[in-house]
């Protein structure tokens, strides 16, 4: 018996030959360092002299610290408004281009949506720069020109959080209408011809048959995205300076600024234990609440 | 019935004109939002330095100039960090499509000891947050001696839950009896995944290769968090240094015009551009077909 369980482990050694990168990259870069995290969340670790052990100390500091709950304020309602806005408007878009039946003029718009997916947040912050920028953007010379007042979009905390939702908008609703449009390729054609027959219009058709055929989809990329709610860092990272930050910096920014500038190891590892235990909380839920499993 | 519609399109019950109208004209408003912010970044960069800095609308260039473009690769040397971009792109895409390939094809094998243990293992990180347990992943990388060399952000990422799962799948749709005669003839594990699987997976290899080719050409979190000093600098952080005029700026002694700015952004988008035809045609193609399937 022991002797066979060998010979087909030797048997299968190439097999565990092609299994083992992956397995040895997400041992040594996920699950190693999660369990490093919860270690370090209870001590305060120093890089160079041996670390100490101070219980639920961290935790406590986070909790109490004024910084924290104002990023966690803007990474959920930044988040989570990106998260709806992100549903809203490819859906909308994906509604109306479904109407257009001339297809260049339809490609021309879906590739011009879905460009944008394609670039990095540097890139796409560059861009609206010079469109938003004070003096020389593009929009505050038209608000000039027609006797308005020039809007500060980029540094005025009051346009934070709507500009970095705009722009998760504008960077990947092409995308998301892309997978909208293919689920609504699916649609069985006999429920339009019935729909036409009960004298359907074409309105009535869209939202009494097309938007409940991809009620499905919305909620697979919901689940999908509420992880990233919590991993906000790249847009915020672009977008945030002196005039705006605290009105967008997140929780990963927090992070980051507490633990690599200021070498504070335990207090961020806390953080991230506890950003950890929500995400998954928040997913398994979100998975047992509209019924669908990754 | 016996005339055969393509399935998603209404024919039935033809809009009206003037609503088509609207629509037509909504959805070009929208596409809009896109092209003129990447019209204005492409006209800039081919103004003139003074030109650049005018407060009029740059709708077309009065001079095509390349000064910016040239100004870019000699005084700012952003060469270095395209070239670190190319190094990194292409190492981390080939790591990618190689190890998760390998671990998609092992899991397909029919029975080995630890076969359910393994793809728990490799299943259980799409669950993580892997970017919240980014302080332990540091603390890895450190101790690795990864800090400040571009491996480090090579390696980032190299495993992917998804990836492996996508080229499982791709394997097992292809029929088994096409191994059987390789089995035959005394052929590797390695032989027949070579020479039998690979080739009828390109479409998978090409979507994989592509998913990770943006995603690591964007890259910028873990540029920031692993690479310290400039020569080390990868694209996306050299244009944002760039973009926002920031102390190393001022140092180095050298004032970034508009022109300059777009220049970067121009030639930080135009590879992502240039794969836009590949990516229609395996990306998107690979989502609408899943979607037939479904």
């Amino acid at each position: 018996m022991k002797h066979s369980t060998i010979a087909t482990i030797r048997n299968n050694v190439p097999v565990y030959v092609l299994l083992l990168p992956a397995v040895a990259y997400f041992f040594i870069f996920t699950y190693y360092p999660t369990i490093l995290g919860i270690i370090v969340s209870f001590q305060t670790y120093r890089l160079t002299s041996k670390s100490d052990w101070v219980g639920l100390k961290n935790y406590g500091a986070v909790l109490h610290s004024i910084g924290f709950w104002n990023v966690v304020k803007n990474t959920f309602i930044i988040g989570f408004a990106g998260l709806a806005a992100n549903i809203v408007a490819p859906v909308t878009i994906a509604l109306l281009l479904n109407e257009i039946v001339r297809s260049t003029g339809k490609k021309v718009v879906q590739t011009a949506l879905f460009i944008p997916h394609l670039f990095g947040w540097v890139v796409v912050s560059g861009i609206w720069i010079f469109v938003f920028a004070p003096d020389r953007g593009m929009m505050n010379i038209v608000l000039r020109a027609i006797g308005l007042p020039v809007v500060e979009v980029m540094s005025r905390p009051e346009w934070g959080k709507p500009l970095v939702v705009f722009l998760m908008v504008w960077k990947d609703a092409g995308y998301l209408c892309v997978l909208y449009l293919a689920s609504i390729v699916g649609i069985d054609p006999g429920l339009y011809e019935s729909a036409a027959i009960d004298g359907a219009g074409r309105f009535r058709q869209a939202i009494s048959i097309t938007l409940p055929s991809i009620v499905p989809t919305i909620k697979v990329l919901a689940i999908l995205g509420v992880t990233g709610v919590f991993q906000l860092f790249d847009p915020i990272w672009v977008l945030r300076n002196g005039g705006n930050n605290r009105a967008i910096d997140t929780i990963m920014l927090f992070v980051k600024q507490q633990g690599l500038d200021r070498l504070q190891f335990g207090f961020t590892s806390a953080i991230s234990v506890m950003l950890f235990i929500v995400i998954l909380a928040i997913t398994l839920s979100t998975q047992r609440l509209v019924g669908y499993r990754l | 019935m016996s005339a055969r519609r393509p399935p998603g399109r209404l024919r039935i019950g033809e809009a009206s004109l003037p609503s088509r109208l609207l629509i037509g004209f909504i959805l070009a408003l929208i596409a809009l939002t896109t092209v003129i912010p990447m019209w204005n970044s492409l006209v800039l960069s081919f103004t003139t330095n003074t030109e650049s800095m005018e407060v009029v609308l740059k709708l077309w260039p009065r001079s095509l100039s390349l000064s910016g473009y040239v100004f870019l690769m000699d005084k700012v040397r952003l060469w270095r960090p395209y070239l670190n971009n190319i190094f990194v792109t292409v190492m981390g895409t080939f790591l990618f499509v190689v190890v998760n390939t390998c671990a998609g094809f092992a899991l397909t094998r029919a029975r080995f000891p630890g076969k359910i243990f393994f793809a728990v293992f490799l299943l259980v990180p799409m669950m993580f947050p892997s970017e919240a347990i980014f302080i332990p992943k540091y603390l890895v990388m450190r101790d690795l001696g990864l800090i400040d060399h571009l491996w480090a952000v090579i390696l980032d990422g190299v495993g992917s839950t998804v990836a492996i799962f996508l080229m499982r799948n791709y394997f097992t749709s292809i029929p088994r009896s096409l191994e059987e005669s390789a089995h035959m003839d005394g052929a590797s594990l390695f032989t027949i995944l070579g020479r039998i699987y690979l080739p009828l997976s390109t479409a998978g290899i090409a979507t994989i290769t592509l998913m990770e080719m943006i995603g690591k050409w964007n890259h910028l979190f873990s540029a920031i968090l692993y690479l310290h000093s400039a020569r080390k600098y990868t694209l996306q952080l050299a244009v944002q240094s760039l973009i926002v005029p920031s102390e190393t700026v001022m140092q180095a002694g050298v004032y970034i015009t508009d022109n300059v700015r777009a220049a970067a952004i121009i030639v930080a988008l135009v590879p992502m551009l240039l794969l836009y035809p590949f990516i229609q045609r395996y990306f998107i193609k690979g989502i609408y077909l899943g979607a037939v399937k479904e």
